[in-house]
């Protein structure tokens, strides 16, 4: 012990500088990283409220009435009578008395039954949708 | 003695005595501070060097051996409190009723303004609705502070700020919008400058819109709403009505799906709406509401056993009481079983059945069907009924068919929601349920009266006043109600209230569905008759056709119909021919 003690201020000055240097370099990381945070903290902020705008937007597009006269007015649509609702168990099943099961593995050469009961005889665009 | 002193003075005094015998030479006192010196040195110095060798150490944990990395997940930053002051309200599918976005209002500092008249000139350009004098006026006074437009649009704002004039700034404010603008305006409400409610759920609930972040879901379906609207808007509009109101609820849970009230108001300029157009009929107005209440008295009646469906009266003769006298619309002037008194809406028949179960049965009933008192809903826009007071026989004669009693639409949908629903009333709300669980209402007349209520109500439909209801395969069955509006104390001949109340798919039904029409005018086409079956019920017939699909109730097909209201009405056509039979034999 008693020789290294010739070692001991130099050791000091040494590691003394050492940590100096990296508590400097470690503070400077953490301040870059709250920067960091503070940005991100407020860009959340303004995305948030853009969302907010935005939703609003949607819901302005999406009420009813305007809906309603775009379809009237571009689609040509009209309302559903109920006599134009149809259930998947009330249609027929086909002609050859092969189920829909049984077709299931085939190349479909019609569109499924539930396609037809949407377009039940429809070729025009009166197909309904509700207003 | 041979001292060291001694020794050194003969070589001459030149050699220092040596350091350890020192101590022997100073004071004790010194020697011992001197060594204390040493070893406090010693152990700060150790100290201090553990206290480093420990931030030396964490250091290089941190730096070299990851021990300090950022949690893994991120942390909600999403505060319990609203984003911009006040929650959103939005109907029972999500659908934004009422919201708060964020704007930036203008103001200018006159003083730094060097050029008034042209910044004028670029800001009238810009912002649509001011003068370029108003502008002017206002950059060119003296004050330190002047608004020129608040809640600028954001096209708005990035134009101003394109102009880069100096001495305007933005100060960011929040504004309420409603983005279904007239749409369930009543319900929704408004708020006024300082975004604090002032009418309809922006009033009832302004304290949970100001502290909690959550929306508050409506029971509303903004597409009933429109329907429920768009067809009452027709029925006013081809008979030249003065105003009308509509209600829609689920029958099995109180959930209001749509309330209409028109004319109607645009919430974000409701300052400049008349108090007409925001007055609320479907909840706050009162009416006589005629006929409908024959579904009461009829309930009542049976429930209770005063009458069986094999019973009737005479409706051949008017009713004369005091100063009064009760006729029949269209008289049949005979005999009539209930279910037909029913289905032809005799106000003599009826009158009678009241009588049999007397003022007290009638007064309990009503209450209990919450007629009685203000309707329970979470709205400030309510009103007590107007109850005669004292409550006398004539007045039970008149109630019985609705007239001498007021009370808002809202009510008598709901009221009638507990004669179809099984039985059990359910207050009207207008906050969505969360849960699927059967609601627990209070039982005021029994199941087996219900389903005769249901079939005597379908029959109303299918062969009564209510023909015009009836909507291909949803098997609706309701009631129409005509009175005479009260002007200055006196039923006016010409005014009058158009109503019709019904309830699909009736054999077990699921929605109600009402519609009010206040001052209808008989046309051409109607033939002169502005009835609640010419007016009320063909609007009510649309509304069922297009919600009904939106709402999951599939039609019927062909061939189809509630055997029981077909047997129902055989059996009372049986029961009249037999009453009639009597009749002759005992002359």
């Amino acid at each position: 012990m008693g020789g290294m003690r010739r070692f001991a201020i130099p050791l000091s000055i040494v590691a003394t500088l050492a940590i100096a240097v990296t508590l400097f370099h470690l503070k400077q990381r953490v301040g870059n990283l709250e920067k960091q945070l503070s940005q991100v903290e407020s860009a959340i902020v303004e995305h948030r409220e853009t969302i907010q705008i935005l939703r609003t937007e949607w819901s302005f597009l999406n009420r009813p009435k305007r809906i309603a006269d775009l379809a009237e007015k571009f689609l040509g649509m009209r309302s559903t009578p109920s006599s134009r609702l149809i259930r998947l168990e009330d249609l027929p099943l086909r002609e050859s008395g092969a189920g829909i099961a049984h077709t299931a593995g085939t190349a479909p050469t019609r569109p499924a039954p539930r396609a037809v009961a949407i377009h039940a005889g429809q070729s025009d665009r009166q197909i309904g949708s509700l207003r | 003695m041979k001292t060291r002193a001694a020794k050194n003075a003969r070589a001459g005094g030149r050699r220092l005595p040596p350091r350890s015998h020192a101590k022997h030479l100073l004071p004790g006192n010194t020697a011992t501070a001197l060594e204390t010196g040493r070893t406090r040195l010693l152990v700060a110095s150790l100290v201090f060097a553990l206290a480093f060798t420990v931030v030396g150490g964490r250091l290089i944990d941190l730096t070299l051996l990851s021990g300090g990395t950022a949690p893994r997940l991120a942390q909600s930053t999403a505060s319990a409190r609203p984003a911009d002051g006040r929650a959103d309200i939005v109907d029972r599918n999500g659908v934004v009723l009422a919201t708060s976005v964020p704007t930036a209002s203008l103001y200018a500092d006159p003083r730094l303004i060097r050029d008034p008249g042209k910044a004028a000139t670029a800001l009238a350009e810009v912002l649509p609705g001011l003068s370029r004098a108003e502008i002017r006026a206002k950059l060119a006074s003296d004050r330190g502070f002047v608004w020129i437009k608040r809640n600028l649009t954001p096209r708005e704002h990035y134009e101003v700020n394109r102009l880069g004039i100096p001495g305007l700034d933005f100060r960011r404010e929040v504004q309420r919008i409603y983005p279904n603008e007239r749409l369930a305006a009543h319900i929704v409400g408004f708020t006024d400058v300082d975004t604090e409610g002032l009418a309809g759920i922006e009033l009832s609930f302004n304290d949970v819109l100001k502290d909690s972040a959550t929306p508050v879901r409506l029971s509303l379906d903004v597409r009933v709403q429109h329907i429920l609207t768009r067809e009452l808007a027709a029925a006013m509009a081809e008979f030249d009505a003065i105003g009308g109101a509509g209600v829609v609820l689920d029958a099995r849970t109180g959930e209001t799906l749509a309330m209409s009230s028109l004319p109607d108001f645009a919430p974000d300029r409701a300052g400049t709406a008349s108090g007409d157009a925001r007055f609320n009929r479907a909840s706050l107005g009162l009416y006589e509401m005629g006929s409908v209440f024959k579904i009461f008295t009829t309930a009542q009646a049976l429930d209770s056993g005063t009458v069986t469906l094999n019973d009737g009266y005479d409706t051949s003769k008017p009713i004369r009481v005091a100063r009064y006298t009760i006729t029949d619309f269209k008289p049949k002037n005979r005999w009539l079983s209930v279910p037909e008194i029913f289905m032809y809406s005799s106000n003599i028949g009826t009158a009678l059945m009241a009588r049999d179960a007397g003022t007290t049965a009638q007064k309990t009933f009503l209450r209990e069907l919450g007629l009685t008192r203000a309707a329970a809903i979470e709205l400030g826009e309510v009103s007590p009924p107007l109850l005669p007071s004292p409550w006398r026989d004539i007045n039970t004669l008149t109630i019985s068919y609705g007239h001498g009693i007021a009370v808002s639409p809202l009510q008598v949908a709901s009221a009638v929601s507990a004669v179809v629903n099984g039985g059990k009333m359910i207050p009207a709300t207008l906050i969505k349920r969360e849960t699927d669980a059967p609601v627990a209402g209070r039982r005021v007349i029994r199941e087996s009266t219900s389903r005769v209520m249901r079939d005597l109500m379908r029959l109303v439909v299918r062969n009564g006043t209510g023909r015009k209801a009836d909507a291909e395969g949803y098997l609706v069955g309701g009631k129409t109600g005509t009175s005479d509006k009260l002007v200055n104390g006196r039923y006016a001949r010409d005014k009058r209230i158009a109503s019709f109340v019904g309830a699909f798919p009736m054999n077990d039904p699921r929605y109600v569905v009402l519609i009010m029409v206040d001052e209808p005018k008989g046309t051409k086409r109607t033939f002169n008759y502005a009835t609640g079956g010419w007016v009320a019920a063909p609007a009510v017939r649309n509304v069922v056709e297009r919600i009904a699909p939106i709402l999951g109730v599939a039609p019927v097909t062909e061939g189809f119909e509630t055997e029981s209201s077909e047997r129902l009405l055989v059996r009372a056509k049986a029961r009249a021919q037999q009453a009639k039979a009597q009749r002759i034999a005992a002359n």
